[in-house]
């Protein structure tokens, strides 16, 4: 009996226009990264991805996505990513790109890491507050991290949310 | 709604998780308890073993690595086997080189998509006149060969030397559908095989999908069968070695001038019914035969009942005009950037000029990017000669010869070349070394002859082959 | 004089193994099409060899160095020499063509091999009359 191995690609949906957010949910990012992996890769590099590849995690607010193929062809999924120009959804087409953050080889690593990056993300947005009240509210949701993994994370992402609306 | 979001994705991410987790637990459950089966009859039958005294150490150590991660899980079982896994790690550490190497099991198929069929490309110099060169044993090696090609630059009219030589080739004969076991019969053998050099091959057979036969000069005959016959002729043969690991080729080589082999002993005998009765085999042969000393009966009589005919060897002149030639040292094979060029550069220059490809492309050029190495001259006329056919390489040697005596008189060219194509469906390429088709099936040499008499030789082999001598 | 400058020559005997050193790998095609209609010409065929390889292994696959270095417009054949990690991804591409200008079309390997020369002589062409 051997395991299937696979590959779980972190990465970030990065758009100027606010209004792209509602364009990020599974269907729109799966064909996006698909119609890119098509026309880098063409039919064969698409064939090798569609193996068990699948949008297994979205957040349409912080806009993470974590996108699984095989191990074996993670290596076209990852070429194929910064070619992603634009998500469309409802007839509505946003230019956007897709920013890796980590490639891991169990959806666990994955948020271990992307736990670790919103932390040290909140550090920096912590760094460029400009206002006191700014500040306050930021450190105020850094101390009321907890040490357990699961709120530690529901904590950040909480954060994490603040600090771009406050952006 | 603040509150109510990370709720959400915390959720998301929990039943991601779990549904990896579980589908984890689910797959390791199951690997587990295939493990612990598989384990428990292994070490039923190391212990059988392990009781009779034949220790095997590989079959133990092979159970040990298979069943390393569930290691926990053996020691569920009963006590009994614990005297069976002390020994096994022990012997574990000592043997676990022997064990096959991981990677060579399985390339990952995008791997595969980047690689290539390997080859080999052996370069050798040395002096034609030296008393040790091997470069006429090296063309005695090579016992098929379907065309010669020379090329001489700077020379507009071939010497009538060398052009009696080539006329001299020589004749061989085709002859249709002939039993395999005509090549066997005694009369055969001792008016031809014993007297001189004889060669034969298969004519039209490929080696990677019909059974080929060929005949060396050294009295050996070849047969490569596929597993069917193999099995049907009941001779005794060896595996061949490029058919993988389900063997589906078979090699069979019977010595017609060996003492064992004299008529009414039991191997005559054998091989005798084998090809006669049992599975009789039938090809269209090519057939050379060189001998120095009296004549004898001739091939063409003596298979006159067959369907036997003569050919000439077909040989074409064509003169060059105005091309390119890469600039050469004969002591430098790695050539010199600015001065000379290296062998490999040459040997595909060669090849350029004989498909007639064109050799001076712009670098921005939209079709094709070759050109000829760097640094080059050009010449203002070239010869080239090829002469197709089933060549015996007695006539290339003395080809070669005529060759080297060609810089006898001062000559405006500073080297010549003699390329030689084998066939490609031969049983072997040099000497009795395996010959196997897999993508191209190349044995081809070159050599490239110099004022001074130094030559370079430069032999290429494909996949299934062994490294020339 | 002559003597010594033999042995000095001869005494040099050097070997050069080189395994697998082939930058390159050639391909002897020939492009088959139903008869009459417009045949292509040197530009358009390497064109076809690209779009055949964008097709199947996309924009990094036509990037891929294809030379066509003869061609005969008679017969429709032609030499291609490819840089050796792509051997595997323009046969493949070679092989998936079906269509030339919307009429059917296909691709026949004759003949593969790493060194040039070897296509020059075709052992399984050998025509005895």
């Amino acid at each position: 009996m051997v395991r299937f191995k696979n590959r779980y690609v972190l990465c970030e949906v990065v758009s100027e226009d606010p209004r792209c957010r509602q364009c990020i949910e599974d269907r729109a990012v799966g064909l996006a990264v698909r119609d890119a992996i098509g026309r880098v890769h063409g039919d064969f590099g698409l064939a090798c991805c569609s193996i068990s590849f699948t949008v297994k995690y979205l957040n349409a607010y912080t806009g993470t996505v974590l996108l699984r193929c095989r191990k074996d062809s993670y290596r076209l999924l990852c070429s194929a990513l910064p070619f992603v120009r634009q998500l469309e959804s409802r007839n509505q087409r946003y230019p956007c790109f897709l920013n890796t953050l980590h490639v891991g080889g169990t959806i666990r690593t994955c948020q271990k890491f992307l736990i670790e990056y919103n932390r040290r993300q909140l550090l920096m947005l912590l760094q460029s507050c400009t206002n006191e009240e700014e500040r306050r509210c930021v450190q105020k949701s850094l101390l009321s991290c907890s040490l357990t993994e699961e709120q530690c994370l529901s904590g950040n992402e909480d954060d994490d949310d603040d600090g771009t609306d406050t952006d | 709604m603040r509150v109510s979001l990370p709720d959400r994705c915390r959720r998301c991410w929990e039943n991601a998780r779990a549904k990896g987790t579980e589908r984890a637990n689910a797959r390791q459950q199951a690997a587990g308890e295939a493990r612990n089966g598989r384990r428990h009859r292994h070490i039923n039958a190391a212990q059988s073993r392990h009781c009779t005294g034949s220790g095997c150490a590989t079959e133990q150590q092979a159970e040990v690595t298979s069943g390393h991660s569930s290691f926990p899980a053996s020691l569920r079982l009963a006590g009994r086997c614990v005297s069976v896994a002390v020994p096994c790690l022990a012997a574990g550490s000592v043997t676990r080189a022997r064990s096959p190497p991981r990677w060579r099991m399985a390339v990952p198929p995008l791997q595969r998509l980047g690689q290539a069929p390997r080859h080999l490309l052996v370069c050798e110099k040395g002096h034609a006149r030296h008393a040790r060169s091997r470069h006429a044993a090296h063309v005695r090696d090579h016992a098929y060969n379907c065309r010669v090609s020379f090329l001489i630059p700077e020379c507009g009219l071939l010497p009538e030397v060398l052009k009696s030589t080539i006329e001299d080739v020589g004749e061989y004969y085709l002859i249709r559908n002939l039993p395999v076991h005509e090549l066997v019969a005694h009369d055969f053998i001792d008016a031809f095989v014993k007297k001189g050099s004889c060669y034969a091959l298969t004519y039209k057979t490929k080696i990677d999908q019909d059974n080929t036969a060929a005949l060396l000069p050294n009295g050996n005959l070849i047969l490569s069968v596929d597993k069917d016959t193999y099995e049907e002729l009941g001779l005794q043969g060896r595996p061949s070695k490029y058919s993988g690991k389900k063997v589906m080729r078979y090699i069979i080589t019977i010595d017609l001038t060996g003492c064992g082999f004299h008529p009414d002993s039991k191997k005559h005998n054998r091989v005798l019914w084998a090809l006669k009765e049992k599975k009789p085999l039938e090809f269209d042969f090519l057939l050379a035969w060189y001998n120095t000393g009296a004549e004898g009966s001739t091939l063409m009589s003596y298979f006159s009942k067959n369907q036997i005919e003569a050919l000439k060897p077909k040989i074409t002149f064509s003169t060059l005009r105005d091309l390119q030639c890469p600039l050469l040292q004969s002591n430098e094979l790695h050539g010199k950037p600015e001065e000379s060029c290296s062998t490999e550069e040459l040997f595909e220059w060669l090849g350029a000029v004989l498909n007639q490809v064109s050799l001076d492309n712009k670098s921005s050029s939209f079709l094709s990017t070759y050109c000829c190495p760097q640094p080059n001259t050009v010449v203002e006329k070239a010869f080239l000669c090829t002469i197709t056919g089933f060549i015996i390489p007695e006539k290339i040697i003395q080809l070669l010869e005529q060759l080297c005596c060609y810089f006898g008189e001062p000559k405006l060219a500073y080297w010549l070349t003699l390329t030689v194509h084998g066939f490609a469906d031969s049983p072997v390429s040099w000497r009795e070394s395996e010959h196997g088709f897999h993508k191209g099936g190349e044995n081809l040499y070159n050599f490239v002859i110099f004022r001074n008499l130094d030559y370079w030789l430069q032999m290429a082999v494909g996949t299934n082959d062994d490294c020339p001598p | 004089m002559a003597l010594s400058e033999q042995a000095g020559a001869a005494a040099s005997f050097e070997r050069r193994v080189l395994r697998s050193a082939g930058e390159h790998h050639y391909l002897r095609v020939r492009l088959e099409l139903p008869d009459g209609g417009a045949r292509p010409n040197v530009a358009q065929f390497k064109q076809l060899v690209v779009s055949a390889l964008k097709e199947l292994h996309g924009e990094v696959g036509a990037a891929l160095p294809v030379d066509v270095l003869t061609y005969e417009e008679k017969t429709l054949s032609a030499i291609l020499r490819v840089v050796s990690s792509g051997l595997v991804k323009l046969w493949s591409a070679l092989t998936l063509l079906g269509f030339y200008q919307n009429r059917r079309c296909a691709f026949r390997v004759l003949q593969t091999s790493p060194f040039l020369l070897a296509l020059a002589g075709n052992s399984r062409e050998l025509v005895l009359d």
